[in-house]
């Protein structure tokens, strides 16, 4: 996580969409940049649920896969 | 009063979110069911779409929110959607669904079991939908799990209580709350399944799927209610043995 | 160790005894209307006010025992393999301080007791002995029992309490079924009949049945001697043990057992005496409470009273017993923990239930195939 380089754009699949994001985004602000809600979703990355408490502490990086589930009406 | 782990409803009907054809329905549905807890489901965002927000008048409702684990096809899937739902939503309430067949939606008892040790272990407050077998529920619950939810028939079959032999004798045994869930289609046997001993009953489809659904949930709270009385009040046996002719005790010389 | 003794004092014997004398004819058809698994029921069902509707509890416990146990009786023989004892209970023969000759088998006394058990068609025994614990111990006894399983397909045992590691050590040695009778669950009365010995902890006494059960022993055996207190107080109790043991430890079977006090060398009278009919009352209350228990009746009872409480929902007994160590090598010495009332030889007993249409069973079923250990 170094903050002093310069930004540089990642190739990232974020539910199975292919995107590029102009640096390593926090995936807290990734919610924000793509409009999805911050209450009431859950984000995997690389196949593993990433705590709601990280979600200001980690960033995207190259290649991630990225999964945002939120609840639906079902069952 | 329902108790189930730490939470207290005096509702005994709970209700999904599913197949109702708008949701404003589901929430007016939902409303006059006096229902206490809804299940959900989850699923990836569309990232394109609306976002209806279901949450917020869900809760405004004053519905505790259970998720659950549809889609999952092994305890695996199971276990990490619950951790997903722990994300979403803060709570360690769980409905366990693992239904590997996409035909008929029936339990996998194996994966459930397993999924159900690992998520009490990890201190989830496990409900776990199965078919309605004895010793199955008992495995369950001496693994931890909070209630058993076992089914009255197929998910969506409306074909009541198919399974009502087995249900007594699970509701007999089991020394945690009994959640009768699928295929209830009627008030009638929503009132059957409480008057038999049931601590709650779980409907979906027949109340989304109802030309009315918000008359249809009304419906289905009296009926609860009215079983659970009748329950409570004690019903008596409607049939009643002759007696045989040749006394058993007679030799006692007792005149009776 | 979690086991009943928690339950138990939560319960107010007090309380339930007045409910239990208040009860009211009402009370006891809405309890026949329901008497399954139920307390409340059971309670009624063994009410003074149930004594005037014997004859149905009979003609529905009877038809219950029949469609759970069909016409079988199971046969057993009670083997004796010491009397020496470190308890002084007074209603018993063996009570250490009576003078009676004390006797632990050898080897061979054993082997000799056994082949004549065996020649008599038996194939299940209830091993026997008094409670004392340091001649007659858990070494004794798992050195016995490998020899009594290779003869015996079913193996029961009635000692003294002993610990959950000793119960692993029998099971893995192929021991079927303990018996552990609470005597009574009146403290009070309890502590007034054993006066010396091991047998006074009431409560670890209590908490076996939670032993033997967490030991993984297939079958456990409770009972009270009736006569002991207020019977219909304690045959409650007995109920209520029975039920927490079967919804706590479900993987395991359940037996009772009703003796009545009889005479014994030095014995006493019984604080309240249990007639014929309560007796009835007794096995129709607990069949009706419980489908699947099972309830045996020894050579206590007489032969004329045994042959009309067969129907009733008994399902396992013995005949031509010996209650004293080499009784069945030599019947006629002083030895005898308690009188026997019904002396008919096995095959005589065996003709009259056949004659009654039952179907007298030496052998339940074939546990050769399964691995022992728990």
């Amino acid at each position: 996580m170094n903050v002093n380089q310069p930004s540089q754009s990642i190739n990232v699949m974020i539910n199975g969409v292919a995107e590029t994001l102009k640096g390593h985004v926090i995936i807290s602000e990734l919610l924000i940049l793509k409009q999805l809600p911050i209450n009431a979703v859950a984000i995997v990355v690389n196949d593993e649920v990433l705590p709601r408490s990280r979600w200001n502490h980690v960033m995207c990086q190259h290649d991630d896969s990225i999964c945002v589930f939120s609840a639906v009406a079902g069952g | 009063m329902l108790t189930i782990s730490d939470h207290q409803f005096t509702s005994r009907l709970f209700t999904g979110t599913g197949k109702f054809s708008h949701q404003d329905i589901m929430l007016a549905a939902i409303a006059q069911s006096q229902s206490q807890l809804v299940t959900l489901a989850m699923k990836r965002i569309d990232l394109h779409a609306n976002h209806d927000n279901l949450l917020a008048p869900l809760q405004s409702l004053g519905v505790k929110l259970m998720p659950n684990t549809a889609g999952a096809r092994n305890a695996k899937e199971a276990i990490f959607a619950a951790h997903l739902a722990y994300e979403m939503l803060g709570t360690k309430w769980i409905k366990l669904e693992i239904h590997p067949d996409p035909k008929y939606l029936m339990p996998d008892p194996i994966e459930t079991l397993l999924a159900a040790k690992q998520l009490c272990d990890d201190g989830f407050v496990v409900l776990p939908y199965v078919h309605a077998d004895p010793v199955l529920c008992r495995r369950l619950e001496d693994v931890g799990c909070a209630a058993v939810m076992p089914l009255g028939s197929p998910i969506g079959s409306n074909q009541g209580l198919a399974t009502e032999t087995f249900l007594n004798i699970i509701i007999e045994q089991a020394q945690v709350p009994v959640i009768i869930d699928a295929g209830i289609g009627s008030p009638s046997q929503a009132c059957r399944a409480m008057e038999m001993g049931a601590d709650a009953v779980l409907v979906n489809t027949a109340i989304a799927s109802s030309a009315q659904p918000e008359k249809m949930a009304q419906c289905f709270a009296q009926a609860v209610i009215a079983g659970r009385q009748a329950y409570e009040a004690g019903l008596g046996r409607v049939n009643r043995q002759a007696l045989a002719t040749s006394p058993l005790t007679g030799f006692l010389g007792l005149n009776v | 160790m979690t086991s009943f003794v928690d339950e138990f004092v939560s319960l107010n014997a007090d309380a339930m005894s007045l409910k239990l004398y208040s009860t009211t004819a009402q009370d006891v058809e809405r309890a026949l209307l329901k008497p399954t698994g139920n307390l409340s029921s059971l309670m009624a069902l063994l009410s003074p006010a149930a004594m005037a509707y014997l004859e149905p509890m009979a003609q529905q416990a009877a038809a219950l025992t029949r469609q759970r146990f069909g016409a079988n009786l199971g046969l057993f023989l009670p083997l004796y393999v010491s009397n020496l004892c470190a308890n002084e209970c007074d209603y018993c023969g063996f009570s250490m301080s009576n003078k009676v000759k004390r006797k632990t088998l050898s080897q061979d006394e054993l082997n000799q007791e056994m082949a004549i058990i065996k020649q008599r068609g038996f194939d299940s025994v209830l091993l026997v002995s008094g409670e004392h614990e340091t001649k007659v111990g858990i070494d004794y006894f798992a050195a016995i029992l490998p020899q009594v399983k290779a003869k015996f397909s079913h193996v029961a045992m009635e000692v003294q309490p002993l610990e959950t590691v000793h119960y692993q050590r029998l099971a893995k040695l192929g021991l079927d079924a303990v018996m552990v009778y609470q005597e009574t669950y009146r403290p009070y009365t309890y502590a007034k009949h054993h006066t010396r010995g091991k047998k006074q902890d009431f409560n670890y006494r209590l908490a076996t049945a939670d032993r033997i059960a967490k030991a993984g022993i297939d079958k456990i055996g409770l009972g009270v001697l009736l006569g002991l207190d207020d019977w219909r107080l304690d045959a409650l109790f007995m109920g209520h043990h029975l039920q927490y043991l079967e919804q706590t430890y479900w993987r395991t079977r359940y037996s009772i057992s009703l003796p009545r006090l009889r005479p014994c060398t030095g014995g006493i009278t019984p604080k309240v005496e249990l007639s014929d009919a309560g007796l009835v009352q007794l096995i129709c209350a607990f069949r009706l409470f419980n489908p699947q228990v099972e309830i045996s009746l020894s050579t206590r009872e007489l032969a004329s009273l045994r042959d009309n409480l067969w129907a009733l929902g008994i399902t396992h007994l013995s005949a031509g017993s010996s209650t004293q160590p080499g009784g069945y090598v030599h019947p006629s010495s002083q030895l005898d923990q308690f009188e026997i009332s019904d002396d008919r030889s096995v095959e005589q007993v065996v003709s009259r239930l056949k004659q009654l249409g039952f179907n007298p069973l030496w052998k339940d079923w074939e546990m050769a195939w399964i691995n022992q250990s728990p």
